[in-house]
């Protein structure tokens, strides 16, 4: 995608083949603009965006930003900060979108019908009047930013160095600060992270490993941390079927349940390991015993062998000591005796 | 002598239930035909009685013998720990458990979740000591065994064995 610059900017360099049309308003992001630039500039791809999922709209959309961002390094700050930093932001940025489960399975359509209807959605307020009158604006007008506000799908972020992404939630396209943090893990993922991270830090390198850029790579790390340890812990820990952040199998249960599942899981395989470690403990200390066992039974053994054929020994000798014994005088007996002496 | 005392090790009897001791003393426990060796498994069924228990020693010493379970109610959540089993106590060297005064009576392993060690412990006293029946333990679970000798001036253990034991599943439901 071509971001030929906005406001301020140097021209861009020649990129990759994609759409040409100037995508960027005052924000230098893909966010701004609306869905029917957003359509356009992807050159129509073969879905309307409002039969499209959550998901895949907002991959494409992570799919325009990063190579946005990579096509535009110096788009990012208005306040000049400094190459380092520009590399992170873009990182920084795509690692913020997060698709709460309740979303990720309707359509945009539908996703556009509810916020109209519940128009009362406070992320909203100060951007669309919840009134008949901003039901005039179609879908196709409202940009991306605000259509993924209003559905809950970002919230305000605030990072440490770049300029002002705190600012104020409403999205304002001509107020919107450069780098758009505003796709920040959503809250509900975020107490899972922590217990689960540890653990599932190796899958998750695998995952981002394999997911789109190596720009992008950290972004689905982290991401993945919260939308994809549900889907990794609830089918057994194996790797979600696309390295995407919004691992498409995510549920369209609601997220406190899911904790739940995932917490009672997380408990029981703690026990079964401490219990299989007690049993380990068990078999190896019998173990050691039976040896013991085995050895001082094995010196008895012998010490009874010796004794025995002691004893038969001195068996023996006994009988034969009682032989010699009687045998003795009557052997006197027996041998010639002089009873009488001869004349001579 | 630390080849008797590692099953003990291993098994986690010392450090949990003792303290690290040197035996002393020889102790044969045997539930009818089946003699105990450490770690070594007993149906709940085979060990309703008390067992027959012959230590070694001095004839004029006086030992005292405990059992406990410090795996109640069960091994992965011991909030019980430890129960107590049976308490004799004044036994004469050289003869058997029989022989000695019966301070809490033997009860026998029921072990309500997974797989419980059973601890005999004996220790040598200094003194015939009158008051075990006065002041028994108050109740089974909750049993200290290291505060126990300690209130009675017990001392290290001369001899420790333990056996592990599970609950008998029940006729009808039959296991793999």
């Amino acid at each position: 995608m071509d971001f030929p610059g906005g406001s301020g900017r140097p021209p861009p360099q020649p990129l990759p083949p994609m759409t040409p049309l100037p995508l960027t308003r005052q924000g230098s992001s893909v966010y701004s603009l609306t869905f029917d630039e957003f359509q356009s500039a992807l050159g129509g791809p073969g879905k309307d965006f409002g039969s499209m999922n959550m998901d895949e709209l907002l991959r494409s959309i992570w799919t325009a930003e990063e190579s946005h961002a990579i096509a535009n390094p110096t788009s990012s700050s208005s306040l000049a900060a400094p190459p380092d930093q520009l590399q992170q932001q873009p990182i920084q940025r795509q690692g913020s979108l997060t698709l709460p489960r309740t979303l990720s399975q309707k359509t945009v359509d539908e996703v556009w019908r509810d916020m109209i209807y519940f128009g009362g959605n406070p992320t909203s307020a100060a951007a669309a009047p919840p009134s008949p009158a901003h039901r005039q604006q179609t879908l196709g007008e409202v940009t991306l930013e605000e259509f993924l506000v209003r559905a809950g799908v970002v919230r305000e972020d605030m990072p440490p160095g770049p300029p002002p992404i705190s600012a104020p939630p409403p999205p304002q396209p001509t107020a919107r600060p450069q780098p758009q943090m505003l796709f920040p893990p959503s809250n509900m993922f975020a107490p899972m992270v922590n217990p689960l991270s540890l653990s599932m830090a190796g899958p998750f390198g695998v995952n981002g490993g394999g997911g789109a850029n190596a720009a992008v790579s950290p972004r689905p790390v982290m991401s993945n941390g919260y939308g994809g340890m549900d889907g990794l812990n609830l089918s057994s820990l194996s790797p979600p079927p696309m390295p995407y952040v919004f691992n498409g199998g995510l549920r369209g249960r609601k997220p406190p349940a899911m904790e739940k599942v995932v917490e009672r899981r997380q408990r029981r395989m703690i026990k079964n390991r401490e219990s299989a470690a007690r049993s380990r403990q068990r078999k190896q200390s019998y173990m050691m015993e039976l040896e013991t066992e085995v050895a001082k039974l094995k010196e008895r053994n012998e010490e009874l062998q010796r004794k025995q054929l002691e004893m038969l020994e001195r068996q023996k000798n006994e009988v034969f000591e009682k032989i010699t014994r009687q045998v003795g005088p009557t052997s006197k007996r027996i041998c010639l005796r002089r009873t009488l002496t001869g004349p001579w | 002598m630390s080849r008797f005392v590692d099953p003990l090790v291993v098994g986690r009897v010392i450090g949990e239930v003792v303290d690290l001791f040197v035996p002393s003393v020889a102790m044969a426990v045997s539930y009818g035909a089946k003699d105990v060796s450490n770690g070594c498994h007993v149906k709940p069924s085979m060990a309703a009685d008390q067992p027959l228990v012959r230590i070694s020693g001095r004839r004029n010493d006086l030992y005292t013998l405990l059992m406990t379970d410090p795996d109640a109610p069960s091994p992965s959540d011991p909030t019980m720990r430890e129960y107590l089993h049976w308490i004799v106590m004044n036994i004469p060297g050289g003869t058997d458990a029989t022989k000695g005064d019966v301070v809490v009576p033997y009860m026998g392993p029921q072990p309500p979740v997974g797989i419980h060690r059973y601890v005999l412990v004996l220790f040598e006293q200094k003194s015939r000591i009158v008051d075990g029946y006065a002041a028994p333990p108050a109740d089974r679970p909750y049993f200290n065994t290291r505060a126990f000798a300690f209130n009675h001036e017990l001392g290290l253990p001369v001899a420790v064995v333990y056996f592990n034991s599970q609950r008998e599943p029940s006729g009808n439901r039959r296991r793999r």
